[in-house]
């Protein structure tokens, strides 16, 4: 079986099957770039994910994995209304896998999800933090995101004047 | 010196994680943060909770399309919107009806923190809406564009509710920095929007209104005009001279230094003198450098103002330009303007464009190009754009066409054209018997070709019913990944035996065209086939819209390295096999190291046999090969399999009288089997005739299995291996007779006889012949036939007898 080593910011290393890792767009044009430019075809690619850390990493394959095989959903499928394929995709392992997860975490996994292109997963995580904004108020929200308001002076009166006047108009 | 070994350190061997959350508390950029805390495990817990803040501005972009309602119409009512201009604003209606509802979440996440309000605002500045110029869109979506959001300032007619708003003097009011002003009051506002009506305002009163109109957006610009980024400026027609509107407009620009996009519309007047007093004018009162603009639309390019704009700022990246009807868009040159940064150009639809000025367009590092013609010939424009100075840096290129000399068949239903469209209205009123007196017209074959070396895209957009033989024109256009068509095409078939790019006829089938060899970069084709209005025996019908979407699919598969495995060198190998699932790639096969190789097993897929035949010929070893397997799977091998159809009782009648009836019993429980439907049969193909031999001077053996339903009409490639002695055929071949007049070798409808072919006398040293013609499945009046699978083997014997057996 042929294998590829993904390699995240700190450091981790995480050994994958090559047809696992090509369910991420990314990933697959890694793999490629490496097979063409290397003169050796045993040789096995080594890809560095500057930008994702092994925990949010780990994460991103463990799904993968669970979904391997899932029809592959093209990039830009609702680019407009991913809401959809949300909608569509979403199973019970999947609301068990992001349950326990902190949404600075799933923010995280929707950068990683989108960097890899990974879109099964950009879309749940995303719908994920859709559902814990729209419809609650500012204290809701700031609740469920751990937030404190960190307007200064009479920022947070000038923002609601404003608003008050897109809406007006 | 000693050498120090370092070894790498946790954030907290170094300091307690306490201390590093206070210094990191210092850090405000998002990006410095997403850095710090995919450092290290240290860092990242550190900055936990604050990543909910900091991520924000990156994952909002990813958020958007899953705030509020869908924006996604189902697929009825999107087809039905496309269809006419009421559809497509009650499209944009309800796409502006969702970002209001969008909106409500969107303030809400401006009021959770200071952090989430920047993201929210950010989002809207940078949309695309602002920064594009309809290169981002298909060219059929943004007929009409949709304009930047401007949540909280639409126009400045409710200015008296601004000014009661007393927002501080540091506060950006526009989440969006995009503001319309409409200087719309005018008489002939007053005269569209109150006509005749008792009661409307006098000329004075709106001329009142106007002044206020203007005294409160200075006011306006004066306090918060810093703030704005992008102004649509719209004049309609005005009482002002011109003068004072150069003016008027010159004093609002000097107010919002930091615009990066200016959309400005007005009447298409000049100053009465143009020329010195023009330039002095110009001089004396120019318009205000701003160093951040880049965007520019003119409407139109010759009202003073855009000039004034122009030759202020000539570091522009993106212009697009409109005119009205009667006048032609100086494409050339604007007013002997520089813009050398120019990227892209968008001429708006409507604007009349002189092609000979494209030739001698001044802008060469164009990588975008929209163009609106009317009344040309296709073979002109792709003339044109191809000999201008854009020709070698141009990436992306939008034609629309507008009543060009594109003719057309109309009448595709009698399948015989009867006229021009330019003469439709006229020829309606005609009696039907003198329409089809109408002489037939040639079709445009676009020998031009375009000539664009570094295009990756191109939309074509037809309006009128024409007909589009070939795609022949793009050969020249090598590095082109994506093609969108938008035309009116007819149905009818056309031979298209002239045409390189196998297109029309097969349109709904392309991904078979040989378009994906001959462009090997292209990775998507869009064909949309419009609605048609075909004139169809006296009364017009409308054909339904139809969109065809191909992508070339990335494989997965390797592709077997042929002209070299890792530079390790083979100089003694004498055979090489490649496993049948391989991929090979035939550009390879000519720079084959290995020189001595005499036996070749080669498996291809969606190959041409030519193109194998010619990529062994050429190789390093067709001197040395002496035996030559060749596997061809879903190769653009041709087939026919109905061909039964035409004389299935002439078989039936060869049998013998007692098998008759136990034949016809068969087929007849063949046809009871519901499975077992007529299929139509498929669409009846050239045959390939490999023109290409190999060219194997040395080769003795050759074996070629083809594994699909194939016509193989002859074997006269096999004229180039002189010394061949034994050959072996796997093909699936049908009995039909064809004639094969044109083949040197007797092959075809002899397959049975082959010992009196004259392949032993141009073949001398050929000892054996196998020719097995596996299953073959046929459509055969109502149900699909199983033909049975014969092998025909001829040798020549010691004394030369050719026998078969």
């Amino acid at each position: 079986m042929a294998l590829v080593r993904v390699i995240s910011s700190d450091g981790a290393a995480f050994l994958v099957s090559q047809r696992l890792a090509k369910r991420s767009g990314k990933l697959k044009t890694e793999i490629e770039t490496f097979r063409k430019s290397s003169d050796n075809s045993e040789a096995q690619p080594e890809i560095r994910i500057v930008t994702i850390r092994a925990e949010i990493l780990r994460l991103v394959l463990q799904w993968l994995q669970q979904h391997q095989n899932d029809p592959v959903l093209p990039a830009n499928q609702n680019e407009q209304d991913g809401r959809g394929d949300a909608e569509m995709g979403q199973s019970q392992w999947d609301r068990d896998f992001l349950a326990p997860m902190d949404l600075g975490i799933v923010m995280e996994l929707i950068l990683a999800a989108n960097h890899l292109e990974v879109k099964g997963l950009l879309d749940i995580t995303c719908k994920l933090v859709e559902s814990k904004i729209t419809g609650r108020t500012v204290d809701e929200i700031r609740t469920a995101f751990k937030l404190k308001s960190d307007f200064k002076g009479n920022e947070e009166e000038q923002t609601r004047l404003e608003n008050r006047w897109c809406v007006e108009n | 010196m000693d050498l120090v070994r370092v070894t790498p350190q946790r954030p907290e061997d170094i300091l307690p994680l306490e201390v590093w959350g206070l210094i990191l508390d210092h850090l405000r950029s998002p990006s410095d943060l997403i850095n710090c805390s995919q450092t290290c495990k240290g860092w990242a817990k550190v900055l936990e909770l604050r990543k909910t803040t900091f991520l924000m501005p990156q994952v909002f972009p990813l958020l958007y399309a899953y705030l509020g309602p869908t924006t996604k119409t189902n697929e009825e009512d999107e087809s039905e919107d496309n269809h006419d201009l009421i559809g497509f604003i009650n499209y944009q209606e309800k796409e502006k009806q969702n970002e209001y509802a969008k909106l409500n979440t969107v303030l809400q996440m401006r009021l959770v923190s200071h952090s989430w309000k920047e993201s929210v605002d950010t989002f809207y500045q940078d949309h695309d809406a602002i920064n594009d110029l309809g290169f981002l869109k298909h060219v059929e979506d943004d007929e009409i564009p949709l304009r930047p959001y401007t949540f909280g300032i639409a126009n400045v007619t409710k200015l008296e509710s601004w000014v009661s708003k007393n927002f501080s003097p540091d506060s950006n009011p526009f989440i969006t920095r995009c503001v319309v002003y409409e200087d719309y009051i005018s008489p002939l506002e007053r005269f569209t929007l109150y006509g005749g009506e008792p009661g409307a305002p006098e000329l004075e009163e709106l001329q009142v209104l106007q002044r206020q109109l203007r005294t409160s957006f200075k006011t306006l610009l004066e306090s918060f005009g810093s703030q704005i980024w992008t102004i649509q400026l719209f004049f309609i027609t005005t009482d002002s001279s011109i003068i004072e509107l150069y003016r008027l407009v010159r004093s609002y620009l000097i107010l919002m230094p930091n615009l990066k996009a200016i959309d400005i519309f007005g009447p298409s007047v000049e100053l009465e003198e143009p020329g010195t007093s023009f330039k002095e004018f110009l001089r004396n009162e120019p318009m205000p450098e701003l160093a951040q603009l880049k965007i520019l639309f003119v409407s139109p390019v010759t009202f003073p103002i855009s000039i004034g704009i122009l030759s202020q700022n000539p570091t522009l990246r993106k212009l697009s330009v409109d005119t009205n009807k009667q006048e032609v868009v100086p494409l050339n040159s604007i007013r002997g303007i520089e813009l050398p940064e120019l990227e892209q150009l968008s001429v708006a639809p409507d604007s009349k464009v002189d092609l000979s000025q494209v030739q001698n367009l001044v802008w060469q590092n164009l990588k975008g190009l929209r163009l609106t013609v009317e009344g040309k010939q296709l073979k002109d424009v792709f003339g044109a754009v191809s000999a201008s100075s854009c020709s070698s840096s141009l990436e992306h290129f939008i034609l629309e066409v507008w009543n060009a000399h594109v003719h057309i068949r109309n009448d595709m239903e009698l399948e015989q054209p009867e006229w021009h469209l330019e003469q439709l209205e006229h020829q309606l009123e005609l009696p039907v018997e003198q329409r089809l007196e109408q002489p037939e017209r040639q079709l445009e074959q676009p020998e031009q070709q375009l000539e664009l070396h570094k295009l990756k895209k191109i939309e074509l957009v037809i309006h009128i019913p024409f007909v589009l033989e070939t795609l022949d024109f793009l050969l020249g256009c090598p590095d082109l990944q994506e093609i969108d068509l938008v035309i009116k095409i007819s149905r009818k078939e056309y031979s298209t035996s002239n045409s390189v790019i196998q297109f029309k006829d097969c349109i709904a089938s392309m991904q078979d065209s040989n378009i994906w060899q001959l462009l090997p970069m292209l990775k998507r084709l869009e064909i949309k086939t419009t609605v048609i209005e075909g004139v169809v025996r006296g009364g017009r019908t409308v054909f339904p819209e139809k969109t065809y979407v191909f992508t070339r699919a990335q494989s997965d598969q390797e592709v077997v390295p042929l002209n070299s495995i890792g530079d390790i060198e083979l100089p003694e190998l004498e055979q090489l096999s490649v496993a049948p699932v391989s991929k090979v790639d035939l550009s390879q096969v000519p720079n084959l190291v290995w020189q001595n190789l005499k036996g070749l097993l080669l498996t291809v897929e969606g190959k041409q046999l030519k193109d194998v035949f010619g990529a062994v010929s050429a190789s390093s070893f067709s001197s040395s090969l002496e035996h030559f397997i060749l596997v061809v799977w879903n190769s653009d091998v041709h087939i026919e399999n109905d061909m039964e159809l035409e004389q299935p009782e002439l078989q039936l009648e060869e049998l013998p009288a007692e098998q008759r009836l136990e034949h016809l019993e068969r087929v007849w429980q063949q046809l009871e089997q519901p499975e077992l439907q007529l299929e139509p049969p498929e669409q009846q193909l050239q045959l390939e005739q490999p023109e290409q031999q190999m060219e194997l001077p040395k080769l003795k053996k050759f074996h070629l299995e083809i594994s699909i339903p194939c016509e193989l009409e002859t074997i006269d490639f096999l004229l180039g291996c002189p010394d061949l002695q034994e050959i072996h055929l796997d093909i699936k071949i049908s009995s039909k007779k064809v004639n094969t007049s044109n083949s040197v070798i007797q092959f075809k409808s002899c397959i049975a006889s082959m010992q009196d072919s004259n392949i032993w006398q141009l073949l001398p040293m050929l000892k054996r012949l196998e020719i097995r013609t596996t299953e073959i499945e046929g459509v055969v009046r109502g149900g699909r036939r199983v033909f049975p699978e014969i092998t025909y083997t001829f040798t020549r014997g010691q004394n030369g007898k050719i026998t078969s057996s």
